[in-house]
């Protein structure tokens, strides 16, 4: 569903992907983990089309898009959540969920801590609560394809926990999932693939420990 | 009581058709993201076009402005986004900057072309109806403004708040790149903002009419008056700017009535709004030194200092040969694009080198000029006017450098404004409508020119020497990245104040040097409005170089002298200069380098 | 007496706190300060150079307390830093950009061809600095931060952008740093560097100290494996 051949991309002459190839089969959940700055962020751009590849093929559904714009994607059923709070902090939640062109209701019953809040302003909430919000645009737009960038970064775990639920959920309604994470072992869990990046590749030692603390484990 | 009724609701209604343009200028700027400089001259000649309908080919009031509103100026908007602003998407603010100047002079130049001056009176609407509230009496006309800004302010409510293409305009206020990944589509939103945001110009410039007459340049000005209600929404806010608005039309109103009707105290009133402007603009935050990623740009070629006398040598020698074979008339002409020359040196220095866009260079030009004329135009007098011109600059530079950017380029034109009503037009300096009288230093044009080639070479030596040494590595220092600077033990707002009062200093130095030039200066010789052209040309020639300034510099001699060589081709020559900054804003290296690529291939 | 004293530091930005109650000391030597994404280890150097004031709390630099100073008043008391978005003057040669630093000291500009032979980005010196490739531009700002003569010097993730070779030639003069007496402090995210070269290691977790303590407690302790690895 998700192919990246050969892929790279950087910022103006600064090389951030070198050569990354990458499947996700159909109806599956990959986790991409590593470092900062092993690249998996810039990863998602290119995916994302918000950053365009310099080199190398990106096929989505079979569909060559290196050249779709953001928008466009969204609109095919490509679902990103990029990294940070990725939320429209000077809406309300119900706005939020209103741009979202889903069934509010779903999400409601999922995380009733948001109807409570539905018109308070978004960028006012903590950070799981936001992290809830923007997660919930996987819940109800029916996407065929799910990207989220640090989905726990800098969560409380019980929190994690909550959203990995809707993760497994998700998964088990068939959607193809990449997962790009710090935090391994949840990530790991729900994934049918665990795939390690380290300076702008894949590495090939898909052992994530290995990555971080140099194999002397 | 009576009196303060009345002027209470003349004031609602001006600050009502100041909240209908200000709330189009939030809209777009929201949106886009490019701040549009040139809001109040759409606003101008749409009410143009309004008279040219309604007036002059005898259309119903009605449907004129139902044309003009509806239909003229929204497709304007989306000319304008889809050519010019489109294109912007993302660039620094001095290029958006430069981008909106150049379509407000070139507005301004179309409108001379389509519309020659002359007095066109405007009919207010519902003319013949009006109702009387205690013993004040509101006219039809100010009730449809007040039902227009009500009605705008409704309509713009319900667009944001109770329309999904609302909500996700302001989707792509909060992130425009997660608003992408939503599935908007920000282009086409971008687009209908311009059309609204033009809309609401063309509004608001045909409901002022009636209070300030059809005009060019004073109609395009108002909109300092919009952009100061806008600030106090910072630039996000529409219920802020609304308030704004009509707090603004409150004031102006209530200082007619209660104010002195002294000279300067006339002026103070038309200066009120850049005050504010100034007042709301210092009133902001600090700006935060900007972390994160790498920016840089490519200037031309800096020449070593051999190269740069050989250069000045040849300069000097090409003009004294010129000065002999010339007559008086083009000697003198040529000395004036000289001068101007140095002006735009100043901007080299400030814009070229510092990346600070002023829009108000040439109030320093003034202040050189007055200083000159005041002493009585000895050789010594140029310095002073230079020194006297630094100091302003410093003194400006303290207060303003606190934030950047586009409010820093605001705050500039601010400035110039409140020096052009309260301080060149005040009986200390020219007086209101006075002229002052300046000896030349030497009596024949071409001494004149080898003078004012002399001084261009020194400065622009100069300028290539502070480029080439400590103080112009540390001003592109700090243009790259102020927090590095100042992690590197640099006092980043010294700097800039240094900077500011330099190239103030060179404008002051030119402005006496246009004053014995001219003989007799006055005040309109440095108003606002001659900055825009100023930093258009500097653009288009080249704000990076030497030779730049040059060439701009008589460039702007030469745009009166073609003007008034050939009228036909006045408006024409003022459209081409907008069009070709607004296309050029991308190149800050301009024209010049063009050159010098082409000059480099051939010897290649 | 410790070099720097980070007492107590505390940054909200709104609702969230980004560095929550810090305390540590750096004395000279390498010192990691290793964390996940968005433990507020940035934060933390932002509030050590002076570039952000903390919500709460002080830092003191010889036992004066600094937490007033500006960037640049901390420069000239031997606070120098590079940047994990870096933060090059891209419109300057390489060679220019530490002249720009060492001018800002009043130390003459003939030491800068030095400095950049001691990064090892002598070849770079007459490239326009945003034309530079990362590794590169990573070391450029090390040199201009050497450029100041710092006692303290505060490197954000170095080494993203370097090679294995290049990242050894990092370390390597990393020890000789310390031999002239400077107080490194590294936020760094390989592992392998920090392991090797640091001589005591903090952790921050979520805005916290998780612990303190040298590279062979750091890599035993069972909070850091799980802050990492989850």
């Amino acid at each position: 569903m998700i192919d990246l051949t050969d892929v790279h991309a950087g910022y103006g002459r600064i090389e951030v992907l070198r050569g990354v190839s990458l499947n996700v089969p159909r109806g599956t959940v990959t986790a991409l983990l590593g470092p900062n700055g092993a690249g998996k962020s810039t990863l998602v751009k290119v995916l994302s089309g918000q950053l365009r590849a310099t080199s190398g093929h990106v096929h989505l559904g079979g569909v060559h898009v290196n050249d779709a714009a953001p928008d466009a994607l969204a609109r095919a059923g490509l679902c990103t959540i990029p990294e940070g709070r990725a939320i429209f902090p000077n809406l309300t939640v119900a706005e939020n969920l209103r741009l979202m062109r889903g069934d509010p209701s779903a999400v409601y019953d999922r995380f009733p801590r948001l109807r409570a809040r539905q018109r308070q302003l978004a960028g006012s909430m903590s950070g799981g609560e936001q992290q809830m919000l923007a997660f919930s645009r996987a819940l109800i737009t029916d996407p065929a394809v799910v990207v989220i960038d640090e989905l726990s970064m800098g969560l409380a775990p019980v929190i994690v926990a909550e959203l990995y639920e809707v993760v497994r959920e998700l998964a088990s309604g068939g959607v193809t999932m990449l997962i790009v994470e710090q935090f391994a072992e949840t990530a790991s869990s729900v994934a049918d693939q665990v795939v390690v990046m380290a300076h702008g590749e894949i590495a090939a030692d898909n052992d994530l420990a290995s990555v971080y603390f140099g194999g002397t484990s | 009581m009576t009196a303060l009724l009345a002027y209470t609701i003349f004031g609602l209604v001006t600050g009502g058709a100041y909240a209908v343009v200000a709330g189009g200028l939030v809209l777009t700027y929201s949106t886009s993201k490019v701040f549009n400089v040139g809001h109040g001259a759409i606003g101008m000649v749409m009410a143009f076009l309004y008279w040219e309908l309604a007036e002059n080919r005898g259309l119903p009031q009605w449907l004129a402005l139902l044309l003009v509103v509806g239909v003229c100026a929204p497709l304007f908007g989306l000319l304008i986004e889809r050519f010019i602003m489109r294109r912007l998407a993302g660039a620094p603010v001095g290029i958006t900057l430069v981008a909106g100047v150049g379509v407000l002079v070139g507005l301004i130049g179309a409108a001379q072309a389509i519309w020659p001056p002359e007095a066109r009176p405007v009919r207010p609407f519902l003319d013949q109806y009006g109702i009387h509230i205690g013993q004040s009496f509101v006219s039809g006309h100010d009730l449809v403004t007040l039902a227009c800004a009500v009605l705008v302010a409704g309509g713009l409510y319900f667009l944001l708040n109770r329309t999904r293409t609302g909500l996700a305009m302001r989707a792509c206020v909060d992130a425009p790149e997660l608003a992408a990944l939503y599935g908007t589509r920000p282009q086409r939103l971008s687009a209908l903002s311009w059309a609204i945001g033009s809309s609401l110009a063309a509004l608001g410039g045909i409901l002022l009419t009636p209070v300030v007459q059809l005009d060019y340049v004073t109609m395009t000005l108002l909109v300092i008056t919009a952009y100061t209600a806008a600030l106090v929404g910072r630039l996000r806010s529409l219920p802020l700017t609304f308030v704004g608005a009509l707090g603004l039309g409150l004031v102006q109103s209530y200082a007619v009535a209660y104010l002195p009707s002294s000279p300067f105290w006339i002026s103070f009133r038309v200066a009120i709004p850049a005050l504010l402007l100034f007042v709301v603009l210092l009133a902001m935050p600090q700006s935060p030194l900007r972390i994160g990623g790498v920016r840089g740009s490519r200037g031309v070629a800096v020449p070593s200092g051999l190269a740069t006398g050989v250069g000045a040598a040849l300069f000097l020698g090409v003009v004294v040969v010129l000065a002999l074979l010339v007559d008086t008339v083009v000697a003198g002409q040529l000395a004036l694009g000289l001068v101007f020359g140095i002006v735009l040196l100043s901007m080299v220095l400030l814009t070229g080198y510092g990346g600070v866009v002023s829009l108000g260079q040439f109030t320093f030009v003034g202040v050189g000029a007055v200083t000159v004329a005041r002493l009585g135009g000895s050789p010594w007098t140029l310095v002073a006017g230079s020194l006297v011109a630094a100091a302003i600059g410093a003194v400006i530079a303290l207060t303003a450098l606190r934030v950047s950017g586009l409010y820093l380029a605001l705050a500039t034109l601010g400035f110039a404004q409140l020096m052009d009503k309260l301080v060149l037009q005040s009986p200390i300096a020219f007086g209101v409508r006075g002229s002052l009288q300046v000896p030349p230093l030497f009596s024949s044009s071409a001494a004149q020119l080898v003078l004012a080639a002399s001084l261009f070479a020194l400065v622009g030596a100069g300028v290539l020497a502070v480029r080439r040494g400590r103080l112009g590595r540390r001003m592109i220092a700090v243009k790259d990245s102020s927090a590095a600077c100042a992690t590197l033990g640099m006092n980043v707002r010294w700097i800039r104040v240094w900077v500011f009062s330099l190239s103030a200093a060179i404008a002051g130095l030119a402005g006496g040097l246009f004053a014995q030039l001219r003989e007799t200066v006055a005040a309109s010789d440095f108003q606002l409005f001659n900055n825009l052209p100023l930093l258009l040309f500097a653009v288009i020639a080249g704000v990076t170089s030497v030779s730049g300034a040059a060439l701009g510099g008589l460039l702007l001699m030469l745009l009166p002298v073609l003007q008034s060589g050939f009228p036909a081709f006045a408006g024409a020559a003022v459209v081409l200069l907008g069009v070709a900054a607004a296309g050029l804003a991308r190149d800050p290296n301009g024209l010049m380098s063009w050159f010098f690529r082409a000059w480099s291939w051939r010897r290649a | 007496m410790s070099t720097l004293q980070v007492q107590g530091v505390t940054v909200r930005f709104g609702e969230v706190t980004a560095v929550n109650d810090v305390t540590l000391s750096v004395d000279v030597g390498v010192t990691g300060l290793i964390g996940p994404n968005g433990a507020g280890k940035t934060t933390l150097f932002d509030v050590i150079s002076g570039l952000r004031r903390p919500s709460s709390g002080r830092v003191l630099l010889d036992s004066t307390d600094i937490t007033s100073r500006s960037p640049h008043q901390r420069s000239r008391l031997g606070v120098a830093r590079t940047f994990q978005r870096l933060e090059v003057f891209g419109s300057l040669t390489v060679w220019e950009n530490v002249v720009v630093a060492l001018e800002s000291r009043r130390r003459p500009s003939r030491l800068a061809g030095g400095l950049l032979e001691r990064v090892g980005i002598a070849e770079f010196s007459s490239n326009q600095a945003d034309t530079v490739p990362t590794g590169a531009a990573r070391l450029l700002e090390l040199a201009r931060a050497l450029a100041t003569d710092p006692s303290l010097l505060l490197l954000d993730e170095p080494s993203s952008g370097l090679d294995r070779a290049e990242t050894d030639a990092f370390g390597a003069l990393l020890r000789e740093l310390v031999g002239e007496g400077r107080a490194v402090v590294l936020v760094e995210h390989d592992m392998d560097l920090v392991m090797n070269y640091c001589d005591v290691v903090h952790v921050l977790n979520l805005g916290r100290l998780l612990t303190s303590g040298s590279p062979e407690e750091i890599r035993s302790h069972e909070g850091v494996r799980e802050a990492y690895l989850g």
